[in-house]
């Protein structure tokens, strides 16, 4: 029985520092955490569970004297295998650091740790009026802290931007376990953007204990539209219309017919069975501007010929339409069970002709493709529903993916618009950026980190600290659509 | 005072030569060196590429003869920071000032750094779009300037800075490579973002050549509320509280009498700025008058039209006389206190504030210079007793240099000096100009 195995000395010397109940290590206890929300896994040698700044330190301390990786983790909701520990060693789980310190509404901050849940900081921002704008779809389970490291965005950051332009400070615990303050309560700290610097790194840089972020006031009235489409085009070319009429909405999210058949059934939104697509479409703001911006929207999305525009002014109905798109990635195991998550990101007006190629790509390669994203951002998540079971398909799935990837590259957008690059796509990154702007990371990177142990084969394509192991599919996709860089 | 002095004189001639064969735009005469002055100091040579091809040999050739080179845009920030401890090649960015790119319906525009930014935003009105940033002397100030010295100005509070803006960058380095960091896309988080180390990085890390940002729809309506106030302290505190009251304000700006009258208007008050859908702007500013209303019946002063340049201009204008103009930023609910901090350094002040953001500007006095530097350092310590911090953005010279002009920039500054030691090893790009002598 693998319970009866002994300790290692790395990991008795984690118990000492931390308790006994703060360390988990028997093969059968680790499962569970070789796995996020992606393809790939990866077995930690033990899993420590923090509950102060200084016992991050000294965990940290403790692997580098064994000489161990360390790969930092928040919810294990990330899906580009930032939080998998691939080179084993020690997962570091931040999920007991989760106090709210404090929340401060006159100046409209709060300090936070890493393990607080995104969704529970606007709960407990609510009573002051203030809210943590930046809303991942999996905000109900995502922590504060993740979003920190993968620079996360969601439905509203369309208006009022991603984690980085809303966090002000952190305390981080750097690779080498020394513990510092970076930024503070304000943006005007002399000395370079360290915050923004550390903000999007993957957790590659160090772990982030505390976090000072901005609140921003409720707003005043919130308007949601549901503009139904007979055509996909017409939907996202609606998209580009109000974008391009100077209009800056809350949200503009697109949910495609495939997407809604999973959602309905399940969670009863009200989104028509037949329609090819639906935008959704919020404006916010005091009464007066979204009554008069909410007439701009309907008159340009009208121009599209929608089937139908619906308008949701009171919470209820707000509320169901926002659990449909929200809830929408997790209604579509319904039509297969499993499927691939992509998250490319292309220009604006680039839309209506991308996601045309999409679902080219999909036929072509005879896989079913959803989509439901962030329109307004021009960030696609295009979900590839298959059945790993059916031998081929999982290599069929991953290659239409890669050629999706390629495609928003070549429509001149990016290879992740807030997922991260992580694992999954550190082998892209090439596609993007030269070997010179790789080698400007990289001594960002050494600025923070003075060994390679530290969240190693994440961000950096492989060579970089990571040696071999660039996943089977990667080299695959990089062999058929190309390694040039595209800049 | 102090005449302008060449720091070049131990450098190696050659160098310089090469430094000149690199670009068909070099002058070392005299005169012309003269409009390079950096803190009194003159340059051996200054260039004025043309191509991001020549910048680069430039920068190679001056790193392979070790010379110190500092970055310039437009100018109009040289008074920021300390006086570099080496100068021999003046680079002025310029002649670099085309429209990469720019697809009016994506709302992004790639442009190349030395263009001027009033140029930038007569481009983008033609298009109804504007990047949502005020720099001070935007006909002189460049792009790639005002992002490195990290400009902004009266609608920082809802704005930001160019951090907020910038979403990629070219930037050459000081061995000559070429870098670029995000996209040309809104939303973007493919590789580390370099950006925001770039942006407020004042030249010493990379010149940046290349700057892409997401745009803002020009605003159909825009309007100014002037509202006057018993003193400067009353402004801040119906400031804070209309800022805690009124959503949908651009700027809250509390003025002292002197600020006031600089800028034409005739008493000491508070000033906001809304700007939206038209309907909508009249009625915040109804919203926020109301909240006036209980302190005072309002008069509302006329503004003149280039009334938020001028205050935007404030920022980087160099004071008169014995005199410092410093930047200091509190928590917002503190400004009154940080007000009481800059006049128990000196009783010759000039105030003004950013209510909603917490920024604190002031043109401090003493009755001789040499009192300038121990005057300073009174003022920092008290504003950082409040848990903000104090940047001298003008001084005069030779005060400059008894003075700590940023302050401490914290925890930090290890891993700071490591990202200068990593970027620009030989430490050629505006030594000793930065925080902790970087």
């Amino acid at each position: 029985m693998t319970g009866m195995a002994t300790p290692t000395p790395f990991v008795r010397d984690l118990q000492e520092a931390l308790g006994r109940d703060a360390v988990i290590w028997a093969p059968e206890d680790l499962l569970v955490y070789e796995y996020d929300g992606t393809f790939d896994r990866g077995a930690p040698e033990a899993v420590a569970f923090p509950a102060s700044t200084a016992e991050v330190a000294a965990a940290i301390k403790i692997a580098n004297a064994y000489e161990l990786p360390i790969t930092p983790r928040g919810a294990g909701t990330g899906l580009s295998g930032g939080a998998l520990a691939v080179r084993g060693g020690l997962l570091l789980s931040l999920n007991r650091m989760r106090r709210i310190l404090d929340i401060d509404p006159n100046n409209r901050t709060a300090l936070v740790e890493p393990g607080v849940v995104n969704l529970d900081l606007s709960v407990a921002a609510d009573p002051y009026g203030l809210a943590y704008m930046p809303d991942p779809s999996s905000q109900r389970a995502c922590t504060i802290g993740g979003n920190v490291a993968e620079n996360a965005g969601g439905p509203h950051c369309l208006a009022y931007g991603a984690t980085t332009n809303h966090v002000l400070g952190l305390e981080l615990v750097t690779p080498d376990g020394t513990v510092q303050w970076l930024g503070g309560t304000n943006r005007e700290r002399p000395g370079y953007d360290l915050v923004g610097c550390v903000v999007g790194s993957e957790g590659t840089v160090g772990v982030v204990t505390k976090i000072q972020v901005k609140l921003m006031p409720k707003p005043e009235a919130v308007r949601t539209l549901l503009a139904i489409f007979d055509s996909m085009r017409q939907a996202s070319s609606a998209v580009s219309g109000v974008i391009k009429a100077g209009i800056v909405p809350a949200a503009l999210e697109m949910i495609d017919q495939q997407t809604i058949a999973a959602v309905e059934p399940v969670l009863h939104t009200g989104f028509p069975l037949d329609a090819e697509a639906v935008l959704i479409i919020e404006v916010d703001g005091p009464v007066s501007q979204v009554q008069a911006e909410d007439a701009i929207v309907q008159e340009i999305v009208q121009s599209f010929e929608p089937r139908e525009i619906r308008v949701a002014s009171e919470l209820p109905e707000r509320e169901r339409l926002w659990a449909g798109r929200k809830g929408a990635i997790s209604c579509l195991g319904h039509i297969q069970p499993n499927y691939y998550i992509l998250d490319g990101v292309v220009p604006r007006t680039q839309l209506p002709a991308v996601l045309d190629e999409v679902a080219q790509i999909a036929a072509r390669y005879d896989v079913q493709v959803a989509n439901v994203f962030h329109a307004g951002d021009g960030n696609l998540h295009p979900c590839l529903l298959f059945d790993d079971r059916v031998p081929g398909m999982s290599e069929r799935v991953l290659d239409a993916g890669g050629e999706i990837m390629r495609l928003c590259v070549d429509a001149g957008g990016a290879i992740t618009g807030e997922h991260g690059v992580g694992l999954e796509k550190r082998s892209y990154l090439p596609w993007i950026f030269t070997e010179d702007d790789i080698d400007a990371f990289a001594r960002l990177k050494a600025a923070f980190a003075s060994s390679d142990t530290f969240n190693p084969c994440k961000v950096f394509p492989s060579g970089h600290g990571c040696g071999e192991t660039s996943s089977a599919h990667a080299q695959k996709v990089i062999q058929q659509f190309g390694a040039d860089a595209y800049v | 005072m102090k005449s302008p002095e060449a720091s070049a004189g131990l450098s190696d001639g050659a160098g310089i030569a090469a430094v000149a064969a690199a670009t068909a735009n070099a002058y070392s005469d005299t005169d012309a060196l003269d409009r390079y002055l950096v803190d009194g100091l003159r340059p051996a040579i200054a260039v004025r590429p043309a191509t991001v091809e020549e910048l680069a040999a430039v920068l190679r050739a001056a790193a392979t003869a070790d010379l110190a080179v500092v970055l310039q845009g437009g100018r109009t920030a040289t008074g920021l920071g300390a006086p570099p401890t080496r100068y021999d090649v003046a680079l002025d960015t310029s002649a670099l000032d085309a429209v990469i790119d720019h697809v009016p319906d994506d709302f992004t525009i790639t442009v190349q750094s030395g263009m001027r930014f009033a140029a930038l935003q007569t481009f983008l009105a033609d298009h109804g779009q504007f990047v949502p940033l005020d720099v001070p002397f935007p006909d002189k100030a460049t792009v790639g300037g005002s992002v490195a010295a990290a400009r902004s100005g009266p609608r920082r509070g809802v704005f930001g800075g160019p951090r907020d803006w910038l979403i990629g960058c070219g930037v050459v380095l000081s061995h000559g490579t070429t870098v670029h960091s995000g996209g040309r896309v809104v939303k973007n988080v493919s590789g580390y973002d370099l950006c925001k180390l770039f942006s407020g990085s004042l030249g010493t890390l990379g010149c940046i050549v290349e700057a892409t940002f997401k745009l803002r729809p020009l605003p159909a309506a825009d309007a100014t509320l002037v509202i006057p106030t018993a003193d400067f302290d009353a402004a801040i505190d119906l400031g804070r509280r209309i800022a805690l009251g009124v959503n949908g304000l651009q700027s809250i700006i509390a003025l002292d009498p002197v600020s006031a009258h600089d800028l034409g208007l005739g008493e000491v008050g508070l000033v906001l700025r809304a700007a939206g859908v038209e309907g909508a702007v009249s009625s915040t500013l109804q919203l926020a008058g109301a909240i006036a209303q209980a302190d005072s019946a309002i008069q509302p002063e006329p503004t003149a039209p280039d009334f938020w340049q001028r205050l935007t201009d404030r920022e980087g204008t160099p004071p008169r006389g014995n005199a410092v103009l410093v930047r200091c930023a509190a928590p917002p609910d503190s400004l009154r206190s940080a007000t009481a901090a800059l006049r128990a350094a000196t009783d010759q002040t000039c105030l003004w504030a950013y209510a909603d953001a917490g920024l604190l500007f002031g043109r401090l006095a003493a009755p001789t210079s040499a009192l300038l530097p121990a005057m300073v350092a009174t003022a920092r310590k008290g504003i950082e007793a409040l848990g903000g911090s104090l940047v001298v953005e003008h001084a005069p010279v030779t005060e400059k240099r008894a003075m700590d002009v940023w302050g401490p920039a914290g925890d930090g500054i290890t891993i700071m000096r490591r990202i200068k030691r990593e970027f620009d090893p030989n430490a050629t790009l505006s030594p000793g100009r930065f925080v902790g002598g970087i």
